[in-house]
């Protein structure tokens, strides 16, 4: 009797061993966190893969499943966050956020750039000095291959329209200063690069109806060679633009190789107890004179004031 | 060869209900065989319909998603905007699981993106001119790749004509399986003379190439055919012909084997439910020829075994309306019968019996011999005379043959049967005759005749013998005969002797006187003395020749036998002892015997002389009287065991003047013999050379009244 109340005893103590492992385990290595996006950006899965892959680096190396979940409304009093953290662009209030969530000082940026096909973009040095340059590359392309827009961009994005009016201007409001025969890349706005590049078919015509999404489908599936797409910041610096036989450049200017607006995020992660490697201070160090700092309280007015009229003038030609 | 009444029942009902149970089997197996095709037929034909519906539903399922793809904004703005990549993977995507083969879009400018393959062909460009690029097409297609159903659709973007699309179906194998997974049926499509696609197997593939090469020409569209050892029923629906104008041929392949393998266990498990059937039946047979008939039928044979056994008096009870009843009502009605035969029988046979017993005791009451024959000569009966007398000679008379009869005759006797058997059988001429058998201690005869025996149609069926004792009758005419002539020496003897005793008497006389004057001295007186002697032995030879001749009264009474044989054996007493011989009497001492004691003590006396004499060196002699209880004479012996006589001696010593010695009469036991018979008794000698000799004489008591 004594020995089966051994056995009895020992297989006990070996059941409530495992048991306890198990739990320790599931409560760490095996759970996804989810986080919460709060930001203008529509991000498109593959930058959010991107993005996955930068924060899983700085986080816990037990944290190996991330969830990434966009915030419609995150400034009102109902905002109940039950996010292990939450990506928060700069300029956005996070009086609210603040309250089950800590700054962990750990920033990421976003930069918008040109994504470019490797052959196309060989074809050029692996850069546009200008916008006329990358233009004729269109141009060119578009002659070898009739059928294919070379050029593709979401422009249903408000962020990506205030994007292209931060580096080709917005002016143009004068129907003055309207000049036929005058070439696309001296185009004074925007929207008038935009709308005469589809015009003469460099630029999709469906880009006035694509998101972010679309768009980046289009430039994966080698349906054009140029789009405008979200990178994170350190991919664009550390590959000098290249990834995956694909270079990511500065958009072009009238009268330079343009600038990268960027926009950075700083991660909050739930006061209690949610594990943080290490701080990645400094990410938001990498700053040139070619970076723009988006701001986002002017670029939220500008999306409320202005938006609708660019698009407008996108749709229609009417500049 | 034996068999009950049960066993013919049973077998009978088992056969009956055997030939019933295998008649139903096979009917309801050639009902299920008929069903089945039947049920082969309206499947086949339902599977035709179904197969016409699933056509249509193809093409229509196909055409309908053509359209649908044709009006899909992704499609639409992909082709109108040349992301040709995207809408290859939009249509690879649209396609994918659908069992569809391909999509395709054909645009104005003759590019063509596919859903199989990546990139672009240059085609030519369609003409948005012509009408036809604006209609719905759906047509059959065999190509190198295999055969299609193809379905091409127009596609516009804001009604503008910017292309076509091509959706295809690959009627393959995979495809054919599937439908044949749904109306769980073999499909196969021939175009032309050729097997394109089957859900079949190689082998059956190329058996059902066969059939359709020969079935070109057949009308039916529903046949049988046998691939290999399986056999399918076929459906046979003609579709429209290929867009090269090819027949195509849809068959649709039942295989029977299951269904026939169904029959196959519904006809045993017919076979089985039969077999129990017919146990049943043969339980039922047995228990009904039991109740109903074996049952009632062991009532009617125990009531015969009553009825056996003498209760004529049994009825057959609960008799009911069917056969059986009508059987037991007869029995009933011939076991009254029988009672009422059997009082009638019993008074005829006591009838007969008495009579039987009066005829028997009749012959039994006869003196006479009675034995009847059959015509074969062997003894049928005998009566009660017959079996006494014979007794001795046969140990069993009934039942002896003729010639085992013949035997204990003598010679002449057994051809005076023979001819008087033979006499009466021929010409039934009866006739008496003597029979003389030879018994111990002498002979017996018997007056015989043969008589026939006739039946109640006066015919010959045996032969009766008769037969009277007439042993004594002849033996007494014998003795007279003998005493006749005894009577007749005698006679003459005593005459003799009347005239010689007086001058032997003068003789005598003068003897004597010669004797007294003769001086004892002299010589001659001793002559004279044999004179004398002589002359005195003569005279008692005279005297007793004249005792012997002489009638002499007699003087019977009743006296105790020891009176009689006390004088004679101290009379002889000196003798004996002088022959050394020892006399011994055996008799009772109340033996009374009534005779003339004189005479009978003369017979003693002479026949004890006689032993002693025939003893020279001495013996025995015994001396026995007895009477047996209600015996009428009694018997007495004398028995010595001296020299004997021969035969031939002792048939003569009762003959007057017979005598084996030198000096004597030859009258001693002519006397006794003379003695015995005035007592009316018999006298028996018995005597063996070197043994010794037994006289028995028996005399009658006296008789009454």
């Amino acid at each position: 009797m004594k020995k089966i109340s051994m056995i009895i005893k020992t297989r006990l103590f070996f059941i409530i061993l495992l048991f306890v492992t198990q739990i320790s385990a599931a409560t760490t290595a095996g759970r996804t966190y989810r986080i919460g996006i709060a930001s203008r950006i529509e991000f498109a899965p593959m930058i959010l893969d991107m993005i996955r892959e930068d924060v899983s680096a700085k986080l816990s190396p037990l944290t190996t499943s991330l969830s990434f979940i966009p915030l419609d409304d995150f400034s009102t009093p109902d905002f109940k966050s039950d996010f292990d953290y939450i990506l928060v662009e700069n300029g956005l209030m996070t009086e609210i956020i603040s309250q089950s969530h800590t700054d962990s000082g750990m920033r990421i940026v976003v930069a918008w750039v040109l994504a470019v096909r490797g052959e196309a973009a060989k074809k050029n040095g692996n850069s546009f000095n200008t916008l006329q340059h990358f233009i004729e590359t269109l141009k060119e392309l578009k002659l070898k291959a009739p059928h294919k827009f070379p050029w593709f961009e979401p422009l249903c994005s408000k962020t990506v329209l205030r994007n292209f009016c931060h580096i080709l201007g917005e002016a143009g409001t004068d129907k003055s200063d309207k000049s036929p025969g005058r070439p696309i890349w001296e185009e004074p706005s925007a929207a008038g690069v935009l709308y005469r590049s589809i015009e003469e078919g460099l630029l999709n015509p469906m880009s006035v109806e694509a998101d972010l999404t679309l768009a980046n489908s289009v430039f994966a599936m080698n349906d054009t060679f140029f789009s405008s797409t979200w990178v994170p910041l350190p991919r664009l610096l550390k590959n000098a633009g290249k990834e995956n036989d694909v270079s990511l450049l500065p958009f072009p200017a009238l009268n330079d190789s343009g600038k990268v607006p960027t926009i950075t995020l700083a991660l909050w992660h739930r006061t209690d107890s949610i594990p943080i490697a290490s701080h990645a201070a400094g990410l938001n160090e990498h700053e040139s004179e070619s970076l723009i700092e988006l701001d986002f309280v002017s670029d939220s007015q500008w999306f409320s004031n202005k938006f609708q009229d660019q698009y407008d003038r996108l749709i229609m030609g009417d500049f | 060869m034996y068999i009950s009444l049960r066993i013919k029942i049973t077998s009978l009902l088992f056969i009956l209900l055997t030939a019933l149970a295998l008649i139903i089997n096979e009917s309801s197996t050639s009902l299920i065989n008929e069903k089945t095709e039947d049920i082969f037929q309206q499947r086949i034909e339902l599977l035709m319909e179904s197969i016409k519906s699933y056509w249509d539903s193809e093409k229509n399922q196909l055409l309908n998603n053509s359209m649908l793809y044709a009006e899909t904004e992704r499609i639409i703005n992909y082709s109108t905007y040349g992301l040709y990549n995207l809408l290859q993977k939009e249509l690879e995507r649209l396609i994918s699981k659908t069992g569809f083969h391909e999509l395709e879009i054909t645009m104005r400018n003759g590019l063509l993106v596919s859903s199989n393959r990546s990139g672009v062909q240059q085609k030519a460009p369609l003409n948005p001119s012509d009408t036809t690029q604006n209609l719905s097409l759906i047509f059959i297609e065999l190509t190198d790749e295999g055969l299609f159903l193809t379905s091409e659709v127009p596609v516009h973007k804001l009604g503008e004509f910017i292309g076509r699309l091509t959706l295809k179906r690959k009627l393959d194998d995979t495809r054919l399986k599937k439908m044949a997974r749904n109306l769980q049926a073999e499909v196969s499509v021939a175009v032309k003379e050729t097997v394109v696609a089957s859900s079949l197997s190689d082998f059956l593939r190329n058996e059902l190439n066969k059939v359709h090469f020969r079935s070109s020409d057949r009308k039916e569209d529903i046949f049988t055919a046998a691939f290999g050892s399986a056999r399918y029923s076929i459906g046979r629906i003609n579709l429209e012909k290929t867009e090269d104008g090819d027949p195509m041929t849809i068959y649709l392949a039942v295989s029977q084997d299951k269904m026939l393998s169904l029959v196959e266990e519904a006809r045993s498990q017919n076979l089985s439910v039969t077999a129990w059937i017919l146990l049943i039946a043969l339980f039922l047979a047995v228990a009904f020829s039991e109740i109903v008939l074996i049952k009632r039928i062991r009532k009617i044979r125990d009531g015969a075994n009553i009825i056996a056994e003498g209760n004529l008096g049994f009825q057959i009870e609960s008799i009911e309306g069917d056969e059986l009843g009508n059987l037991g009502r007869s029995f009933n009605l011939m076991a009254r019968s029988l009672n009422t035969n059997q009082e009638k029988l019993r008074h005829y046979i006591e009838r007969i019996e008495k009579l039987a017993n009066y005829i028997q005791n009749i012959l039994g009451s006869l003196r006479t011999c009675v034995i009847t024959w059959n015509l074969a000569g062997r003894i049928e009966t005998a009566n009660n005379a017959a079996m006494n007398e014979l007794s001795e000679l046969y140990s069993e008379i009934e039942g002896l043959s003729l010639r085992f009869f013949l035997k204990k005759l003598k010679a002449e006797s057994k051809k005076e049967l023979l001819a008087a058997f033979r006499q009466v059988t021929q010409i039934d001429n009866d006739r008496q005759f003597d029979i003389e058998f030879d018994v111990a201690g002498g002979i017996k005869v018997f007056q015989s005749s043969f008589s026939l025996l006739l039946d109640n149609e006066k015919k010959p069926y045996g032969l009766i013998l008769t037969m009277t004792n007439v042993t004594q009758k002849k033996i007494i005419e014998q003795q007279l005969y003998h005493a006749d002539k005894l009577s007749s020496i005698g006679q003459l003897a005593a005459s003799v002797a009347h005239e010689i005793k007086n001058p032997l008497a003068s003789i005598k006389t003068l003897g004597q006187l010669l004797q007294e004057e003769t001086e004892e001295n002299d010589t001659r007186r001793e002559y004279i003395d044999v004179i004398v002697s002589e002359v005195n032995r003569l005279n008692g030879v005279v005297e007793q020749l004249l005792k012997y001749a002489r009638p002499e009264g007699s003087s019977f009474r009743e006296i105790e036998f020891g009176e009689v044989i006390r004088p004679v054996l101290a009379l002889v007493n000196h003798e004996s002892e002088r022959q050394r011989v020892s006399l011994s009497a055996d008799y009772k001492s109340d033996l009374k015997v009534y005779v003339d004691s004189e005479k009978i003590k003369q017979v003693f006396l002479n026949l004890i002389f006689n032993a002693i004499q025939a003893m020279s060196n001495g013996g025995m002699v015994k001396i026995i009287a007895n009477r047996e209880e209600r015996a009428s004479w009694t018997t007495f012996e004398i028995e010595d065991n001296g020299s004997g006589m021969p035969p031939e001696t002792a048939a003569k010593i009762f003959e007057p003047f017979f005598t084996t010695r030198q000096r004597g009469t030859g009258l001693g036991m002519a006397i006794v013999k003379k003695i015995i018979d005035l007592h009316g008794g018999k006298i028996e000698v018995h005597s063996e050379p070197g043994i010794g000799t037994r006289i028995r004489f028996y005399l009658p008591d006296r008789q009454k009244g």
